[in-house]
């Protein structure tokens, strides 16, 4: 994006949703005030939320912006902002094999075109959610990456815990719940070369002050909860910080993943609880017992045999349920 | 001259794109891996032939665990 179109942007963003006409912004700037409306027209084509009216050009809802600059330091740096993408997944990956994102950074867009769950099955994300993949460059074996999936879920759950005071729970894995409907999804991929990790990614998916329930019926949003538009930014910030200060311990020489899982299991709801979990050629059922220190779930089978669980959907079944 | 792939983690194989015989290319994506929600795509390490495949959709595989070998 050009320098002029960035300096609009941060101009507005500043304005605090207040209208500043063109010529204002045209002197501010050093161009004149047809410029400045070429420019500005082309950010709204682009998918930026900018209003045009008498008055001057104004951002819509500022606070929630996305933009890197309404970050604080050493965040806004890390963050890679998009009005729209295919998915943040993809170009997270591309990024980081062009190694072109640091450590932590942030792909972030309003609406993903194309954006995917798990095994390519499609993932509405409307605007009005928080769509965003995190790039590691991890410096632990592959076996350990579990340990990251399992901090960025515990570290969402906390987010939206003492943002909003939201009763939520991880659902083994990943999942975020608040009560039995679902507010995030995450999922990873990770890519590898003998041993080594080169890139670890992971996206997720928020629903903040969009209406997800006509496209996914067990879904909520934040606001559907809340009654009440919240901020996108204060979310991501947070998460930041609290999923920053664990890959922080994780990447710390002295790491014990017992240190992680410890506090993934004060977030988790799944433990005690009768579950089905589905795989695409089978489907268990029992009682969650427990979740082991490798990120495992360990289940009480019907005949009374302990089971490991490592991949599958995992589903809370309702008294209900058919046995 | 054969390379072995191996399975950088225990988990299941979601998806095998690749047939016996088949040429594949350097960091060809042939195999994909799921746990715990991550996949890992497996790749090629060489240019070469697919002369054996010891894995299917669904199955298990253990760290280490000989997934294919390119010739």
């Amino acid at each position: 994006m050009s320098d002029l179109k960035q300096q609009i942007l941060q101009t507005l963003l500043n304005g605090n949703g207040e209208s500043i006409s063109g010529d204002l912004l045209g002197k501010k700037l050093g161009v004149s005030r047809v410029a400045v409306w070429k420019h500005v027209k082309t950010l709204m084509e682009s998918g930026h939320t900018i209003t045009s009216s008498a008055k001057g050009y104004a951002m819509v809802d500022p606070d929630d912006s996305l933009l890197p600059y309404g970050f604080p330091k050493g965040i806004q740096e890390r963050i890679r902002y998009y009005p729209t993408l295919g998915s943040t997944m993809d170009q997270a990956r591309e990024l980081a094999q062009r190694s072109t994102i640091p450590h932590m950074g942030v792909v972030v867009a309003e609406e993903q075109t194309s954006g995917r769950g798990r095994l390519n099955r499609q993932w509405i994300s409307s605007r009005g959610g928080l769509w965003f993949t995190i790039v590691l460059f991890p410096k632990i074996p592959p076996t350990l990456s579990y340990i990251y999936n399992f901090a960025a879920s515990l570290s969402l759950s906390e987010t939206l815990g003492q943002l909003f005071n939201l009763d939520v729970s991880v659902k083994w894995p990943n999942d975020i719940l608040a009560g039995h409907s679902k507010l995030c999804g995450l999922l990873s991929e990770m890519e590898t070369r003998s041993d080594m990790i080169c890139f670890l990614i992971i996206g997720i998916g928020i629903n903040v002050n969009n209406f997800p329930k006509a496209d996914e019926p067990g879904a909520v949003s934040i606001r559907e909860i809340l009654g009440r538009k919240v901020s996108r930014r204060d979310i991501l910030t947070r998460f930041c910080d609290t999923f920053g200060d664990t890959v922080k311990q994780i990447d710390a020489p002295d790491f014990n993943p017992s240190a992680v899982m410890h506090r993934y299991r004060k977030h988790t709801s799944t433990i005690g609880k009768m579950v089905r979990i589905e795989t695409f050629n089978r489907t268990d059922t029992g009682r969650a017992l427990d979740i082991d220190d490798s990120g495992a779930l360990l289940i009480e089978t019907p005949e009374g045999m302990t089971q490991k669980v490592i991949y599958g959907d995992c589903f809370y079944k309702s008294p209900d349920d058919p046995q | 001259m054969a390379e072995d792939v191996l399975s950088p983690l225990a988990g299941k194989i979601i998806a095998v794109n690749i047939e016996q015989g088949a040429d594949v290319e350097e960091d060809e994506e042939i195999l994909i891996i799921e746990a715990m929600k991550m996949e890992t795509p497996i790749y090629a390490p060489c240019d070469g032939k697919v002369a054996e495949i010891k894995v299917k959709e669904g199955d298990e595989v253990e760290e280490d665990d000989l997934l294919a070998v390119i010739e």
